[in-house]
């Protein structure tokens, strides 16, 4: 079927995008964000691939393009990005119901879209599902993020750099940066020192998101570029417990060798496309299957 | 702004329509082609500025995503200079049809350029053409191509470890080249080997052409001076270097450039007074 071009307009200024619709649809549809502030086809086009994928296994997505990204205008009724995320995002569920009856949405992103798709999913019982592409941040405190990166920094310095010789001719050349390393290594002693309840707020805030998650059925695939700043933020975050949690399959981590921050090369492209399909082709049985036992905890049965 | 597809029902191409302020439309249409790959992706934003600035001057404007690119249908299988070259008559059929211009501003950047001068080829009905660092040489572009790759690789291994450059044909449709994340297949790399256009093409009915230039030194001038001898009425050349253009490491960063931007209206509106709207 081709895809339809649609404005919605249910909100103060229009949004522009595309739905794939499948011959034979239920009531679930992927939404697929954009990437950092990219038009909606996503880095090389990998949003319009995975549309065609999708619905030639029976999936329907749209893609669109927040306010100020790609062809929608610029909104500017004074709220913060994180809310008119939210908004806009209710805005294409709505619309998507009212046009096409749609009520169950797995939410796709990358980058920044992973965190909007994380938010979406940890704020709307219409969102059952989400697909996390090199996501960091998870919406939480500005201050994690900086708090993440400089500690991610240190690590580096501390752990890699100090012992590859590469990194010393760097130094010694003028290519790396002194403020740089004396910022993060500055952070590191500090760290040693002062007590700093960004991490045990940031790490309070990502875990109640994700267990609110769990204890709806909503299942997640993150999927990280090996060495991506994501990955470590997780990681951090998780702490020494370490795994995800929830029932077996709901939520689940994979990671990809071979791949930049936007899966640049051909080969890593077809493989996490391959999997997204993967899973979304399994998705109605996984969510089944989640939300059965979910409902047993519940009722106090064995799942 | 209105967005729609036209063409074959298979691959079909995506247009989107700019209309002029009611009662300010001219004769003269003005189709927009994007950039290629990466550059597309971080200049969408600043084509539909570009778009809306032209239209506010009275011209109706379409930019349009050709086979295998953007939204538009088809994948790296489908796309060749040949086919673009139709997708550029098609896309011009479709502005004149829904708007009733009689004549046509043909405009792009890097291979955009390269298209709308291939689609004013021997083409009647073009006023003028806007070549906003046109692609000339395909074998050098794909050359800057492969550095810009390998570059980009070397980058990424210093950073993040183990990124490994790809061995040829396992791109994202099995490409025998690609580059930055797009994929050439057979026909486009043939076609990209085969093109030559620093000596300009035969334009017909003397259409005015504006070369900008926004490399870091200008290279372009013997272009614009070729263009002369092909036909072209009046040629200017303007070289505004721009060193945001060129970002190879992140794709996700978008760029506008204002300055280019600027003068490609001012460039339009300078001719468009003259003109009477249309009826």
């Amino acid at each position: 079927m081709r895809p339809i071009l649609f404005t919605c307009e249910e909100g103060p200024s229009a949004l522009y995008g595309i739905l794939h619709p499948v011959p034979e649809g239920g009531d679930l549809c992927a939404v697929i964000m954009n990437a950092g502030n990219t038009h909606r086809v996503g880095p090389h086009r990998l949003g319009v691939r995975l549309s065609r994928r999708l619905a030639a296994v029976g999936i329907p997505s749209v893609r669109f393009d927040l306010s100020g990204i790609g062809d929608s205008d610029t909104r500017q009724d004074g709220k913060s990005l994180r809310d008119q995320w939210f908004d806009q995002c209710q805005e294409i569920m709505g619309w998507l119901e009212r046009h096409h009856g749609f009520r169950r949405f797995v939410f796709l992103g990358l980058c920044i879209g992973g965190i909007a798709s994380f938010v979406m999913a940890a704020s709307d019982q219409r969102v059952v599902g989400a697909v996390l592409l090199n996501t960091r941040d998870f919406g939480l405190e500005d201050d994690w993020a900086e708090f993440a990166e400089m500690e991610r920094h240190a690590h580096f310095y501390w752990r890699n750099a100090a012992f590859r010789w590469s990194s010393w001719k760097r130094l010694f050349t003028g290519r790396s940066s002194f403020q740089r390393i004396l910022t993060a290594l500055r952070f590191s002693f500090r760290r040693r020192i002062e007590k700093s309840d960004v991490l045990d707020r940031a790490r309070a805030r990502f875990l109640e998101q994700l267990r609110t998650m769990e204890r709806r059925g909503v299942c997640l695939l993150w999927l990280y570029s090996v060495g991506d700043p994501g990955r470590d933020q997780l990681r951090l975050l998780l702490g020494k417990q370490g795994g995800l949690g929830g029932a077996p399959g709901q939520i689940v981590l994979e990671e990809i060798t071979n791949a930049d921050h936007t899966f640049t090369l051909g080969a890593t492209q077809r493989e996490v496309l391959d999997r997204i399909v993967a899973w979304m082709s399994g998705f109605e049985e996984l969510t089944a299957r989640v939300r059965g036992g979910v409902a047993s905890a519940a009722a106090g049965r064995p799942g | 702004m209105k967005q729609f597809f036209f063409g074959p029902s298979e691959t079909p191409l995506l247009g989107t329509l700019h209309a002029p302020p009611a009662g300010s439309a001219g004769r003269v249409g003005v189709l927009l082609l994007y950039p290629f790959g990466n550059e597309y992706l971080r200049q969408l934003r600043a084509f539909k500025f570009l778009a809306e600035g032209i239209a506010g001057k009275g011209f109706p404007v379409l930019r349009l995503e050709v086979t295998g690119t953007g939204d538009a249908g088809g994948d790296d299988e489908d796309m060749g200079f040949e086919r673009w070259r139709q997708d550029v008559a098609a896309g011009l059929a479709e502005l004149q049809a829904r708007t009733g211009v009689e004549r046509f501003v043909l405009a792009g950047r890097r291979l955009g350029a390269t298209l709308a001068l291939l689609g004013a080829e021997g083409r009647e009905g073009v006023d003028r053409l806007v070549l906003w660092d046109p692609i000339l040489h395909g074998p050098s572009w794909l050359e800057q191509l492969r550095r810009d790759h390998e570059e980009f690789v070397t980058m990424y291994r210093g950073v993040d470890g183990n990124l490994v450059m790809p061995a040829p044909g396992t791109g994202p449709s099995h490409a025998p080249f690609e580059a930055l994340g797009q994929g050439f297949a057979e026909r486009l790399l043939a076609d990209a080997r085969a093109l030559d256009l620093r000596r300009g093409v035969e334009l017909a009915g003397s259409p005015r052409v504006l070369v900008l230039d926004s490399g870091p030194e200008p290279t372009l001038e013997p272009f614009a001076e070729a263009l002369r001898g092909c036909g072209a009425g009046e040629v200017e050349f303007h070289h505004l270097p721009d060193s945001s253009a060129r970002d190879v490491v992140n794709p996700l960063r978008v760029y506008v450039p204002a300055k280019m931007n600027r003068a490609i209206q001012a460039w339009l509106a300078r001719d468009r007074e003259q003109e009477q709207p249309a009826a």
